[in-house]
């Protein structure tokens, strides 16, 4: 069984005739018939009328980025789109492409709208302060913090969701200690990929570093272009958190009707000394991260 | 070493191509800046799927000495061979591998770092002494006892502190959600000599395959 599923996957005819189909379509996804869109076609047409985000919602992942996007898209004066991941792909994608998701300048001041996008990626790629600096320099920045213990074990259960992982969470966190240990001793060996994908899976530990991420983004922008607030604001205190941010994006105060919290999973709770071993581990990386801000999250247990 | 290329506005895989012709699989060669490069394909090699993925610790480097054991070896083989370049040395064996007369024939003229062994007696783990100490084994054998020839073989040739790539079907090591024990056993046989460093999913690429990759302790 297992050996006739190996024999398929591994060999690709090479004489059949929609295999060449297909092999050639991923080399020349523009003409993928799949991937062709008229209302995208349209707007990339008109990209030249259209505006680039007042804000963007950077981060962090698993923190309650996506409910936070639907509570503000509830809002009658903002725009905004989610998981663009332009920044990311800025390489091969144009922006002219990135400004085709956004409304046009002439419907923007029509109905005096606030635009904003949300990736929540963002926040640990080492390249995009620099490149959000050049395209947007005026930016307003919101990034939501959870406890880096709940975003580290929320972040694997979600990738064991996803097919991604496939072993426990001890054994997942101890190969990335190790990882981290070979990066730092034999640099060597760590793959030259600034791509995406080695940014996101896989760093469970080290995405719970905000204050090394926010550090990078501060040598770009000024600290009054930030909103950092905590998930757990969002969570026990939602319309204070919203006040800030509407506050923050100079828009009216505005009172949302569906509350209902986006992306939740459901898994069982950490256990007890795997939670110990993560707050001991952040604690010093917690610290500096208050030092910086000026504030103080509670996260220590 | 790995190069990502842009080529039409994407960005690719490649390795550095050394010997200047493709005549080992019929590389797509890109010529940029006056130097050759061969695309790696993700979808034809497990090597860059597993790259591409997102693996993080890339074991073979310039000079890097690989066992390399895979029954269908032409792709993955000759970037491999690209990276080590010529002060380095692959090792193939010579009966597990299909059509491997025609094969070595085109290598040989081409790619001096190439070395084909014999197994000794048909016993999967024993070749012919001309292998010492290797720093990387690479195995994608596809057999039910492949995680045992794998570490039988890291015994014999891999020096301490060396890497193993090990191409599993996921089936044998997914027990997050289907815990029974013989899945866990699996993983266990490696747990004894070595530390997993890294299991990246082939998803996207190849179906129901992961690569393990595992630091040697001796």
């Amino acid at each position: 069984m297992i050996r006739k599923i190996i024999n398929s996957s591994n060999q690709i005819e090479r004489s059949s005739f929609t295999n060449k189909i297909r092999l050639w379509l991923l080399d020349n996804p523009d003409f993928n018939p799949y991937r062709f869109s008229l209302k995208r076609a349209y707007r990339i047409m008109t990209n030249q009328l259209r505006v680039l985000p007042d804000f963007v919602v950077i981060g962090s992942t698993k923190s309650g980025t996506t409910s936070l996007h639907y509570y503000l898209i509830q809002h009658p004066g903002i725009i905004s789109e989610r998981n663009v991941h332009f920044f990311e792909y800025m390489q091969t994608n144009s922006i002219e492409w990135y400004r085709a998701y956004f409304p046009t300048k002439a419907y923007k001041n029509f109905k005096k709208l606030t635009v904003g996008e949300q990736t929540a990626t963002y926040l640990f790629h080492p390249l995009i302060p620099k490149r959000i600096h050049t395209t947007i320099p005026n930016a307003k920045l919101i990034v939501v913090l959870r406890n880096p213990v709940d975003r580290a074990y929320s972040n694997y259960t979600h990738q064991v969701r996803e097919g991604i992982e496939k072993r426990t969470f001890e054994e997942a966190i101890k190969s990335e200690l190790k990882r981290i240990e070979i990066c730092k001793n034999n640099s060597e060996y760590k793959i030259n990929n600034d791509d995406f994908s080695n940014h996101v899976i896989f760093s469970y530990l080290r995405h719970g570093i905000y204050v090394d991420f926010i550090k990078a983004w501060m040598e770009f922008f000024t600290k009054e272009q930030f909103l950092i607030l905590p998930t757990y604001d969002l969570n026990n205190n939602r319309a204070k958190f919203l006040k800030q941010v509407f506050d923050y994006l100079n828009v009216q105060n505005f009172e949302i009707k569906d509350v209902e919290r986006q992306n939740v999973g459901e898994y069982k709770k950490l256990d007890k000394s795997m939670r110990k071993f993560l707050v001991d581990y952040y604690r010093p990386h917690n610290e500096r991260l208050f030092k910086l801000l000026e504030k103080n999250f509670d996260w220590d247990k | 070493m790995i190069h990502w290329i842009t080529v039409k506005n994407r960005k690719k895989l490649a390795t550095l191509n050394n010997v200047g012709i493709n005549e080992v699989y019929n590389e797509k060669l890109i010529e940029i800046n006056g130097k050759q490069y061969n695309l790696w394909n993700p979808y034809t090699s497990k090597l860059a799927a597993a790259i591409v993925n997102g693996m993080e610790i890339f074991p073979i480097l310039k000079k890097t000495n690989v066992l390399y054991l895979d029954t269908t070896i032409e792709k993955t083989l000759s970037h491999i061979s690209d990276i080590i370049g010529v002060s380095g040395k692959i090792f193939v064996v010579k009966d597990i591998i299909k059509n491997s007369k025609n094969f070595l024939e085109k290598v040989r003229n081409n790619r001096a770092n190439i070395f084909s062994i014999t197994r000794k007696n048909g016993v999967p783990e024993k070749f012919s002494p001309s292998i010492k100490m290797v720093n990387v084994v690479y195995v994608d054998i596809a057999q039910q006892n492949e995680t045992e020839v794998a570490i039988q073989n890291c015994k014999n040739y891999l020096r301490n502190g060396g890497f193993l790539m090990l191409v599993v079907p996921t089936k044998k090591i997914d027990f997050v959600d289907n815990p029974s024990r013989q899945n866990l056993e699996e993983m266990q046989k490696l747990q004894s000599s070595f530390e997993i460093i890294q299991q990246v999913n082939l998803t996207d690429f190849f179906k129901e395959h992961s690569m393990i990759i595992a630091k040697y302790l001796g």
